[in-house]
């Protein structure tokens, strides 16, 4: 018995070790704006883990992830802009409670978005998904409670040790979570869904309420990375989440691998990076070839690795023979 | 009486695929359904497994109707089938295809899941205990952890048998098991069928073209021929109704 408790504690302990350390090493050796590319690797992994749950897992294609974060990003910084019950400096405190409501107000969202089209076979889901998205953002941007196009301001923000912390556990809590979802029973009726939707059926999957839960849970972790994304900008505005952050994510998603959540995680971490680090050469060349480069590469790979970086294996399916052994039996 | 087909047909646009089929099976019995080529089985298959909806005429499951019901709650009611064509989860375990069968029967729920509980290991290792007697009947223990859809032919075919089994059928529709299969394969398979009809108490109807199967192992058989049931009985009878001889080989034309 003592075993099993070990065991489900295990990746939580996990997760801890490394959201510490990656913000211990934060600020020690990096400068803010390296901090902010790091706060936004841990936005990304949450968001293209998710995304491969519905994309990579379930089978079916969702193009509006950044629908779904915007209403998180809004919804938390409408509460913590209302609602501050610890002083500013205990305010981080507080934000794992706003970024559960952006999670759960953006897997209401996903309920109501996914209900209806999911029912369906085929690529609805894209089309709706793609609508909504853009819905979202044109609602934002009509709204006075938003801001319209200004956005929201001083929404209660920081981006040192503990709020480092805080998005690194969320990141980290978001694979724990949904690595042990594909790693269930539940997990096998999401891959037996994609992999063929009427066979599945007919061994007693309910299909659409194994569509819609993935789907639920997908926007959930997407509204829960809004909610950290509204907390280190300080500043929300409706052009953050335009179709492109969708299309960003769906690459995240695909040069990972799809069904491979360690390579959404890579994914996320060299989508983050790449443009980034393209930077310098600008000054060499004085020509922004940033977005050329980036571009190139993703063309490349997708020619070497059509399937993605890791196709649809996680890490201890690539690890050395004695290695796999050890941590499949572990 | 188990599975009851009354007066059930059929139509798509002006083809009618099945015209009135009458068909009762009670626990325990092992039934062939027979036919040419295009003749409807497998479209009753579809309509037992309720992938298709009637035109007409109803399907009672141990006396109820199941007309409103969808194909995964009849599957999870024990009616389960597998394809002529094989619809594997190619690109999962041997292993993990047992395993989505059992899904219906999952004793965790989804915080279980999230925060393995002691019930999620409980569960997991019974699915997986379970799941390995049954490919041990099938002699299947050694490819457990292979991609299934990497699999020989007749392996899967086997494979898809399992599945069905996992789900716990009360009547299990086999859809050509023996297509694909040499001859001493498909021995095997009639003594498998035999023996898991007799070891899990469950019905079976049989869509089968080897006649020597299906005579070998059916009490009773039934043909259909366009859609209408033409006769039914036991082999004795049939191979000797001459209804079934001239769809099968035609009429002899007198000069």
């Amino acid at each position: 018995m003592g075993g099993l408790l070990k065991q489900s504690l295990r990746g939580w302990i996990l997760v801890l070790v490394v959201a510490l350390c990656i913000s211990a090493l934060a600020n020690v050796g990096l400068n803010p704006y390296q901090q902010q590319i790091l706060f936004y690797i841990a936005i990304n992994i949450m968001l293209a883990t998710s995304l491969n749950l519905v994309n990579g897992f379930c089978g079916q294609f969702s193009l509006g992830h950044a629908g779904f974060m915007a209403i998180g990003a809004y919804a938390s910084a409408l509460v913590s802009l209302n609602f501050q019950p610890l002083g500013a400096g205990f305010d981080v405190l507080i934000f794992p409670f706003y970024a559960l409501i952006g999670g759960i107000c953006a897997g209401l969202a996903g309920f109501v978005v996914g209900m209806p089209s999911l029912r369906l076979r085929g690529d609805y889901l894209a089309i709706v998904t793609l609508g909504f998205g853009e819905i979202i953002r044109v609602v934002l941007l009509n709204l006075d409670v938003a801001g319209g196009a200004r956005g929201l301001y001083g929404i209660p923000g920081r981006t040192d040790f503990m709020a480092c912390f805080h998005a690194f556990f969320w990141a980290g809590t978001t694979v724990l979570l949904l690595w042990r979802l594909v790693h269930s029973s539940y997990g096998r009726a999401f891959l037996s869904v994609r992999e063929d939707e009427i066979a599945a059926s007919c061994m007693g999957i309910n299909s659409t309420r194994t569509k819609v839960m993935a789907f639920v849970i997908s926007s959930f972790f997407a509204g829960a990375a809004g909610s950290i994304f509204a907390h280190t900008t300080n500043s929300l505005n409706p052009s953050s989440f335009q179709f492109v952050k969708s299309v960003d994510v769906v690459i995240m998603v695909v040069l990972g691998g799809m069904g491979s959540l360690t390579g959404s995680v890579i994914g996320a971490i060299l989508v983050t990076i790449l443009p980034e680090a393209l930077r310098p050469l600008q000054e060499y060349t004085h020509v922004d070839l940033r977005m050329v480069i980036y571009s190139l590469t993703l063309i490349l790979l997708m020619i070497m690795r059509p399937s993605g970086l890791l196709g649809s294996r996680e890490w201890n399916q690539i690890l050395p023979g004695p290695w796999r052994r050890r941590a499949a039996r572990a | 009486m188990l599975l009851e087909l009354k007066n059930v047909s059929i139509h798509f646009g002006g083809l009618k695929v099945i015209e009135k089929m009458n068909l009762g099976i009670e626990p325990g019995e092992l039934i062939g359904l027979i036919g040419p080529n295009g003749a409807g089985k497998t479209t009753a298959f579809n309509l037992i497994s309720g992938i298709y909806r009637p035109s007409h005429g109803e399907i009672l499951l141990e006396g109820a109707s199941n007309a409103a019901l969808e194909a995964f709650e009849i599957a999870r009611l024990g009616v389960i089938r597998t394809f002529q064509n094989i619809r594997l989860f190619s690109t999962l375990s041997v292993l993990e295809n047992i395993l989505v069968s059992m899904h219906q029967t999952c004793g965790y729920g989804l915080p279980s899941a999230l925060f393995r509980g002691k019930k999620f290991f409980a569960t997991e290792s019974r699915f997986c205990v379970e799941a390995m007697k049954l490919l041990e009947i099938f002699n299947l223990d050694g490819v457990v952890n292979h991609e299934a859809g990497s699999l020989p032919y007749g392996v899967q075919r086997k494979i898809e048998i399992v599945r069905a089994l996992a789900g716990k059928p009360k009547l299990l529709l086999l859809d050509e098991p023996a297509a694909g299969m040499n001859h001493s394969e498909t021995a095997e398979l009639m003594n498998l069928i035999q023996k898991i009809r007799r070891d899990f108490k469950l019905s079976i109807l049989l869509i089968e073209h080897d006649m020597k199967l299906v005579m070998g192992i059916c009490e009773r058989i039934v043909v259909l021929d366009h859609g209408v049931v033409i006769a039914e009985g036991s082999p004795e009878m049939i191979q000797a109704n001459p209804r079934v001889i001239e769809a099968y080989l035609g009429v002899e034309e007198s000069a």
